[in-house]
């Protein structure tokens, strides 16, 4: 089932691209968006929440046209949006935010019905009562989760939802999302591959405004394959290689003869997507 | 295969019901906010405090109130209703939510529109608290006149009018400073403009908390203030800013063309009536009742003593036969022949800018003459503070004590300069007889004394504010302020031994200290 149909879409902020002929599905389950910082992510992010209009290029979610206000409205009724810093009213409790969005989502009827059960989906039932200030960052973001899944939204749209979070924190959001996932489309955008490997059954690399890279997370680490080895010396012809805990420096680029070739992970398969000038730089 | 909506949209009443839902829980927010509570708690304790602390408050007049409590309103939960109404408008921006608020579903003019009716809780406390006040007032205290409802309308009329203002420019600048400025600037042109118009200025009307204060109070049917014309103004006002703020939330269409024109009008229709003078009818009854009050007063008769009171002022004649009681216990049975009438009188030159202290006092002489009660002492329509007290108890004692009305020994061209200067035993007999009637009274002697310090001395009493109608030169004060001070059961015998001496026109200020036993001025007064 497709929730969202993107072809073409580009978006200038004056000399910047920010977005260049990005086409792509979303179907239902959870999408993993990778990128580096300043790719293009939030940007394709507020564009299909509606925020932002694009440029150019055709865009249908949930079968209706967000470029005109009425489909815009019908997109919202069924959408829910975590932004990167979504922002909080610290004076406000868990309960009443998410109940305030909810009066601004338009829901009236058994609202207060449903701003429990997402609490209660989110795990902050206990939380509710208190005020938004005296919570930790991850019990924020998923106050804000809470929020973004008001009403059922047929389309939920995370920003990087994890950053900030300890591991703890960031278990616990991972399982939530594993959740929300069933039945429904999330596109999660981050910087985590950890994420992706564990939540997402397909992945989209964006970089420098464009789709890079776009399937399983299995054959995004498919593309490093032949690409990755280790050696017990930093590689000359490495485009990046890093030392690894049992003292051998895990490599990837062009091998040279004989090299020990290793199984490449979805991270292996994300930087060898990514331009040879990114990688370069992080590799230096 | 496309993913359509499968969940019927929300219904036609949803946004207006989502518009109420927000507004309830706007205005509970706005309730609680710390500044609401702060105006809330600081109104409430100035009305209580001003019970303990202002005297007059004790004996209210409410068509004079009722202005008082609408200007506490509008300063105190005005300035609270714009600027925790502006604050609300701001808040989305302030926490950095408008990332998520931006593809929420209830459009910026409906959630204008919430914090707009989120401000009508406060009003409806505000006209409860302004209601409770008047109320209590009336019952607690000898309460003098009727408020005006439109005058106390026009409270939470201002707080309604500054929480739009708050609102609006919360839609115009994201700048929470906005507010508390726009708050400043209206206190300091309130502060500015009172002196400006005061004395019957018209423009003043313009401002929210509309025209001046009387010189004194007057009975309600006299004041004539414009307060519903007023009103609409102010309701006016609010809706065309509530307009404004809609329409920059992104609003449009026929309803809110009407709303904006109704807003329109209102302002205009209740803004231009409220600039228009009284008509005739009232200048004249205003000119009738100043110069014969004896046609507008119902009288009652304590003992032997007649009292004359404005329609709404009955009331406070126990009090006013308190003091001239006090006073006349003091003088010996045989001089009390004179059969006493207390008068209420006004004086208020914008009422009659051709009547001159003289010719007032001429009108009153007319005036009582007519009624069948000459001589009647005259008192005005504040009451509850000494200096009240000890002008109508001054009043009476200078009547027995003289056997004259006053204003009768002094001409008319000095009558708004000098009043009736009272020398020798007879000045001495009527500061001692003013000062010890009553407590109050005492202090008001102090008080009066006081006031005449820093121009020729001794002390002046008054019917009305607008001038002194007996004076009491200071040897004279100075021997009753020294008898005052003796034990009083020794110097009422003195007096009563001694009152046809005491009340001899030729004795002299040193005769009266000796008779009374108080040490002699080191000047005699000069006075003839």
């Amino acid at each position: 089932m497709t929730t969202v149909q993107a072809e073409g879409l580009s978006l200038r902020f004056r000399r910047t691209t920010a977005l260049e002929e990005v086409s792509f599905t979303l179907d239902d389950g959870v999408t993993g968006l990778l990128g580096p910082n300043g790719a293009g992510k939030t940007t394709l992010l507020r564009i299909l929440a509606t925020a932002i209009p694009a440029d150019a290029g055709r865009l249908r979610i949930l079968g209706a046209d967000p470029r005109n206000a009425a489909g815009r409205l019908a997109v919202r009724r069924r959408l829910g949006y975590l932004p990167q810093n979504p922002g909080f009213h610290q004076h406000f409790t868990a309960f009443e935010f998410v109940d305030y969005i909810a009066i601004l989502k338009e829901i009236v009827d058994g609202r207060h019905d449903e701003v429990r059960r997402v609490l209660h989906a989110v795990g902050l039932d206990d939380q509710r009562g208190k005020k938004i200030k005296a919570l930790s960052g991850g019990m924020r973001q998923r106050v804000g989760l809470a929020a973004a899944l008001l009403d059922d939204p047929a389309l939920v749209i995370l920003d990087e939802p994890t950053v900030g979070l300890d591991p703890e924190q960031r278990l616990r959001f991972r399982e939530l999302i594993a959740d929300i996932g069933e039945g429904r489309t999330v596109l999660l955008s981050t910087h985590q591959t950890e994420d992706v490997a564990t939540l997402c059954r397909r992945v989209i690399v964006l970089n420098q405004g464009r789709i890079r890279f776009d399937g399983e997370p299995s054959e995004l680490a498919g593309m490093a394959r032949g690409r990755v080895w280790t050696s017990q010396a930093r590689a000359e012809g490495a485009l990046a290689g890093w030392r690894t805990g049992n003292g051998d420096f895990h490599n990837i680029g062009d091998p040279p003869p004989g090299a020990r070739l290793v199984e490449p992970s979805i991270e292996d398969g994300y930087l060898t997507v990514i331009d040879a000038a990114a990688l370069a730089g992080r590799a230096s | 295969m496309t993913t359509t909506l499968t969940r019927p949209s929300s219904s036609e009443a949803a946004p207006r019901r989502a518009v109420l839902a927000l507004a309830r829980m706007e205005s509970a927010r706005l309730l609680r906010h710390p500044v609401t509570v702060a105006a809330t708690l600081l109104l409430a304790v100035s009305w209580v405090s001003s019970w303990f602390t202002i005297a007059t408050t004790r004996y209210p007049v409410l068509q004079e109130l009722d202005r008082d409590s609408a200007m506490g309103m509008m300063v105190l939960l005005g300035g609270a209703a714009l600027v925790t109404g502006n604050l609300a408008v701001l808040r989305t921006h302030r926490d950095g939510t408008t990332g998520l608020s931006q593809v929420l579903i209830l459009p910026d003019h409906a959630r204008t529109l919430a914090h707009l009716l989120a401000l009508l809780p406060l009003t409806a406390i505000g006209a409860v608290l302004i209601a409770a006040r008047m109320a209590l007032l009336a019952l607690l205290a000898p309460a003098a006149g009727r408020p005006d409802p439109y005058e106390l309308a026009a409270g939470p009329a201002a707080v309604l009018l500054l929480g739009a203002l708050g609102v609006l420019l919360g839609r115009l600048t994201r700048s929470a400073v906005a507010a508390p400025l726009a708050l400043l600037v209206l206190l300091a042109a309130l502060v500015a403009l009172e002196p400006i118009t005061n004395g019957g200025g018209t423009a003043l009307w313009l401002a929210p908390q509309g025209g001046a204060a009387l010189e004194m109070p007057v009975p309600a049917s006299l004041m004539a203030r414009p307060a519903g014309p007023h009103l609409a103004y102010l309701l006016g006002l609010a809706g065309l800013l509530a307009t404004a703020a809609v329409l920059r939330a992104g609003a449009r269409g026929a309803r809110v063309t009407v709303a904006g024109a109704l807003a329109l009008a209102c302002a205009v229709a209740g803004g231009t009536a409220q600039l228009s003078s009284p008509g005739r009818d009232v200048a004249a009854a205003r000119a009738s009742v100043m110069k014969h009050p004896s046609q507008h007063e119902t009288c009652r008769e304590l003992g032997n003593v007649t009292y004359c009171a404005f329609e709404g002022f009955g009331a406070w004649i126990p009090a006013w036969d308190t003091v001239v009681r006090a006073v006349v216990a003091r003088v010996p049975a045989p001089a009390r022949t004179a059969r006493l009438t207390v008068r209420q009188r006004i004086a208020v030159p914008a009422f009659d800018s051709a009547s001159r202290p003289g010719q007032l006092l001429d009108a009153w002489r007319a005036d009582d003459a007519a009624a069948g009660t000459p001589g009647a002492v005259g008192v005005g329509t504040h009451w509850g503070d000494g200096a009240a007290a000890a002008d109508l108890a001054a009043q009476v004692a200078y009547r027995l004590v003289t056997g004259n009305r006053v204003g009768d020994t002094v001409e008319a061209s000095q009558a708004d300069r000098d009043g009736t200067v009272v020398c020798g035993g007879r000045g001495v007999l009527v500061a001692w007889l003013t000062g010890q009637a009553t407590p109050s009274a005492l202090t008001g002697l102090h008080h009066r004394a006081e006031e005449s310090r820093g121009e020729r001395g001794g002390v002046s009493f008054y019917e009305t504010h607008l001038f002194p109608t007996v004076h009491v030169p200071a040897p004279e004060l100075a021997i009753a302020t020294q008898a005052l001070s003796r034990p009083h059961a020794d110097i009422a015998a003195r007096v009563q031994q001694s009152w046809p001496t005491l009340t001899a026109p030729d004795t002299t200020a040193a005769q009266t200290a000796q008779l009374l036993g108080v040490p002699a001025p080191a000047t005699d007064t000069a006075c003839g």
